[in-house]
């Protein structure tokens, strides 16, 4: 326990001081990005790491919690419980609707039809101009601010303010989903993949159980799209990308499932690789593409995996 | 008239979906692999076809079976190296598919570092030919197409159901185990299958590419296309694979003229999410194998 | 007043039948045992009683209320739980944890997790907690607590699954071959627990091939042969039974 209160300690100081450390914009930027890519992991991971089904959609809820909160923020000039909570909500209502027919699909079905929902999606802010603004976006979202009484306590104005925001954001979405992990509700998610029959027999509602991991994790993404939304003032169709769907499965796959660090753990890979490998110049999405295929091929439990894998054989050599 | 306009054309684009699918759903049905990085065999296969056609000034028809083949080998080379060794690893069932998600990312980054983020034309001599037959406007191109469309697909049945290759693919398909008891070379046989797969999605390319324009990124909108097809007929199953790609061209044309165009893209997958929330397992498919 | 009765099933796979006019009663603290060859229907019938498969006709009434066809997973809340034929436990989960699936009925996930944020108790989790300690004590697991389920030799294994079916605090407790695949000192031992679980006021439907272990223990059996209750009575005066013995030892033998 007061472990654990060490490591928050140091966590919450180390978060605090970093903007007085990387005093390059650029470099917050990408811990910006980190944060919210951390937020979508570990809401995929509730859906794939545990429930077992792979989803190729969850840039969907992403899009729609950036459109959702946009809008709201016009409406409310940029009140961020409102936006935030308030795309959660929408995001998740989105995924019982898509989650009804879809959460009774397995394996393959499950994860392509996720990825039409998503292209669905798309079309759908491309088109509807009069709610999306069509493919030209929504220019100009208010920026994020704390509203009491009519009148702003806080808002958010450049890199080191939104690294504040995205960073308890990504906090609190990870201890939320460290509290998932830890009750009946991750025991649950993880004896559903185990041993199906048995997880029915001692009385667990499979369907209820899936839809519930399928909500929250559309609501995670729904906070990273609208905090991702005032981050950056402008939104396209693009936030419905299906290489971003490929991305988030890879940050939660090279981080490990099922673990609620492995996704942070990956959001940072997949978020920093591309931009250590900016030597490589056209070749970076190439290397990052065979560093993918490497970790699949010889971790397949992710890094957080092979890093225990490896601590076990060096343990047994010790012994 | 633009009834019979819309019948045709919706038949015609049908049967191109049916040939971007029989590859897709010949590696799931034997191969049990969902292969991702479909729509980059078939971006490769017509950037192949380019360099026959524009550096080696052979025609246009050598270059469809020169790509056919170079890609075909392109594929067993990935199916030996990537994706049958993690298949034999019993841990994670996944571990194929991700693979397949990693190669869209090299096929593609490969193809914009040789070839650049710029358009090229892959020149056909039915390319912008059009074809009339009653007052209807097709073009020589597509009707080609769909000529080697119907070529495939009644070529590929003849191979399951005719011969013994077919038989052993498809005892393969039913059951890996038994067949392997029987004698079969399991990784042979999905090897040939992913050769053909990967061979089909070329022949794809090159048929589809002279009507637009090819460049890295073109594999993407093939893979969603092809993915809708197999899923609206039934993953793994041939005739399913012609049945949902005439579904698929069909609800588009009528899509685009009766309700939309903007939304045309979006049809595949909003029939598809109807269909599978009545039949799980697609129109004529088999019930679903995790896998 | 039966615990359980089913009445009338019969259950068709195609034109064929599985299951033919069934009706069986399981009267309360009692040992019921369901015997019969392979394929005579009796895994059918434990799927019946647990919804998975439907009846053509007939019902099944759990403490007078009608149950046909409703799913595992709420028959468990009402009081009824039950175990596979073959070993079925949640292998990578420690044996803790698999009784703490068990007794999920007692949780309340989500108050749970929302007591788990604001660091307070749960009183539901007490509760099932309380039910696993029970269980680990009475099933002699407490030893292998914190070991993973498959690291657990075979008998301790199917002991964990009938732990797990107890964790749930059943009235009634359907059991596929539970002594399947042990030997006769393990056999001794379950024989002894299903007694001490009957003295528990805990009902047992059992299907089981172990005539020693039916006859020790049993207070009624049916018998099943192709689908159909050709006798019942209680074990040692059915095995006496020419039909019974003939269905078991082949026509040929006592022709």
């Amino acid at each position: 326990m007061s472990k654990g209160v060490i490591g928050w300690a140091v966590a919450l100081i180390a978060a605090a001081a970093l903007p007085f450390v990387l005093t390059n914009n650029y470099y917050l930027h990408l811990m910006i990005m980190i944060a919210i890519n951390s937020m979508l992991a570990l809401g995929l991971n509730l859906i794939l790491g545990f429930v077992g089904d792979k989803s190729l959609g969850h840039a969907s809820f992403f899009g729609i919690g950036a459109y959702a909160g946009a809008l709201i923020a016009f409406a409310t000039n940029g009140n961020v419980v409102y936006t935030t909570i308030g795309a959660a909500v929408i995001a998740g209502v989105a995924s019982i609707a898509i989650g009804y027919p879809v959460l009774k699909l397995r394996g393959p079905y499950f994860a392509i039809v996720t990825l039409g929902f998503c292209l669905i999606m798309q079309l759908v802010a491309s088109n509807w101009v009069e709610l999306t603004g069509g493919p030209m976006g929504l220019p100009g979202i208010p920026s994020a601010k704390l509203i009491a009484g009519g009148t702003t306590i806080l808002e958010g104005v450049d890199e080191q303010d939104y690294w504040y925001i995205t960073f308890a954001g990504a906090a609190l979405l990870y201890l939320l989903s460290r509290s998932i992990e830890r009750t009946s509700l991750g025991r649950i998610l993880t004896a559903l993949k185990e041993n199906y029959n048995l997880s029915e027999a001692v009385g667990i509602n499979p369907f209820h159980i899936k839809m519930a991991a399928f909500v929250i994790g559309a609501a995670f993404a729904g906070v990273a799209g609208s905090l991702y939304a005032h981050y950056t003032g402008f939104i396209s169709p693009k936030v419905f990308d299906t290489l971003l769907n490929v991305n988030i499965v890879t940050m939660v796959i090279i981080g490990g499932e099922a673990t609620s660090s492995g996704p942070v753990l990956g959001a940072m890979v997949v978020t920093l690789l591309p931009e250590a490998l900016r030597f490589a110049e056209g070749f970076r999405l190439l290397i990052f593409g065979v560093i993918l295929l490497a970790v699949i091929m010889f971790a397949p439990k992710g890094l957080l995996g092979l890093v225990t894998t490896l601590r076990s054989k060096i343990r047994k050599e010790a012994a | 008239m633009l009834l019979f306009q819309t019948i045709s054309s919706g038949i015609v684009n049908g049967m191109i979906y049916v040939l971007l699918a029989l590859g897709l759903t010949l590696t799931f049905g034997i191969g049990r692999v969902i292969n991702f990085a479909h729509g980059e065999f078939y971006m490769l296969g017509a950037f192949a076809a380019y360099l026959v056609i524009a550096h080696l000034h052979l025609p246009y028809i050598v270059a469809l079976f020169a790509a056919a083949v170079i890609i075909g080998i392109i594929g067993v080379v990935t199916n030996r190296l990537l994706i049958l060794p993690v298949q034999r690893k019993e841990s994670s069932i996944w571990a194929p598919f991700l693979v397949t998600l990693a190669l869209m990312t090299i096929f593609q980054s490969l193809a914009l570092v040789a070839f650049g983020p710029d358009p090229y034309l892959l020149p056909s001599p039915f390319a912008n030919k059009p074809f009339n037959i009653g007052g209807i406007n097709l073009s020589q191109q597509d009707l080609f197409a769909v000529f080697i469309s119907l070529f495939f697909s009644g070529m590929l049945i003849l191979l399951l159901k005719r011969t013994n290759l077919g038989l052993a693919m498809r005892a393969v398909a039913r059951d890996t185990d038994a067949a392997c008891l029987m004698g079969i070379n399991i990784q042979a046989i999905k090897s040939v299958t992913f050769a053909l797969g990967t061979g089909m999605a070329a022949v794809a390319g090159v048929l589809l590419i002279p009507q637009a324009v090819l460049d890295p990124y073109v594999g993407r909108m093939a893979l969603l296309k092809g993915l809708a097809v197999v899923i609206l007929g039934g993953l793994g199953d041939v005739y399913g694979a012609i049945l949902g790609g005439l579904l698929l061209g069909l609800a588009e044309a009528f899509g685009s003229v009766y309700i939309s165009v903007a939304y045309k893209d979006a049809i595949g997958y909003l029939l598809m999410i109807i269909v599978l929330l009545f039949r799980p397992q697609g129109i004529i498919g088999q019930k679903t194998r995790q896998g | 007043m039966a615990l359980l009765k089913i009445e009338d099933v019969t259950v068709a796979f195609g034109g064929l039948l599985a299951l033919e006019k069934i009706n069986i009663n399981v009267n309360p603290g009692t040992i019921t045992a369901l015997i019969g060859p392979n394929g005579a229907g009796k895994t059918t019938l434990l799927n019946v009683i647990t919804g998975s498969v439907r009846p053509r006709t007939g019902k099944i009434l759990f403490e007078g209320k009608e149950i046909t066809g409703i799913p595992a997973y709420t028959l468990v809340g009402m009081g009824l739980t039950r175990t596979f034929q073959l070993t079925n436990v949640f292998p990578n989960l420690t044996v803790l944890d698999n009784l703490m699936l068990g007794s999920y009925v007692f949780c309340r996930p989500w108050k749970e997790l929302l007591n788990d944020i604001f660091a307070r108790r749960d009183p539901a989790l007490a509760a099932a907690r309380a039910s696993v300690d029970e269980v680990l004590e009475f099933t002699g697991l407490l030893p292998y607590r914190d070991l993973k389920a498959r690291q657990l030799p075979y008998g301790q294994q199917r002991l964990l699954e009938l732990g797990i079916a107890l964790a749930a605090k059943p009235r009634l407790l359907l059991l596929d071959e539970p002594a399947a695949g042990m030997n006769e000192e393990e056999t001794k031992a379950l024989a002894g627990l299903l007694g001490r679980i009957r003295a528990n006021k805990v009902t047992i439907l059992l299907v089981e091939h172990n005539m020693r272990l039916i006859t020790n223990i049993c207070d009624d059996a049916y018998v099943l042969v192709h689908g159909r209750n050709i006798t019942a009575g209680p074990p040692r005066q059915i095995l006496q039974d020419p039909q019974v013995i003939e269905a078991y030892l082949g026509r040929r033998k006592h022709a």
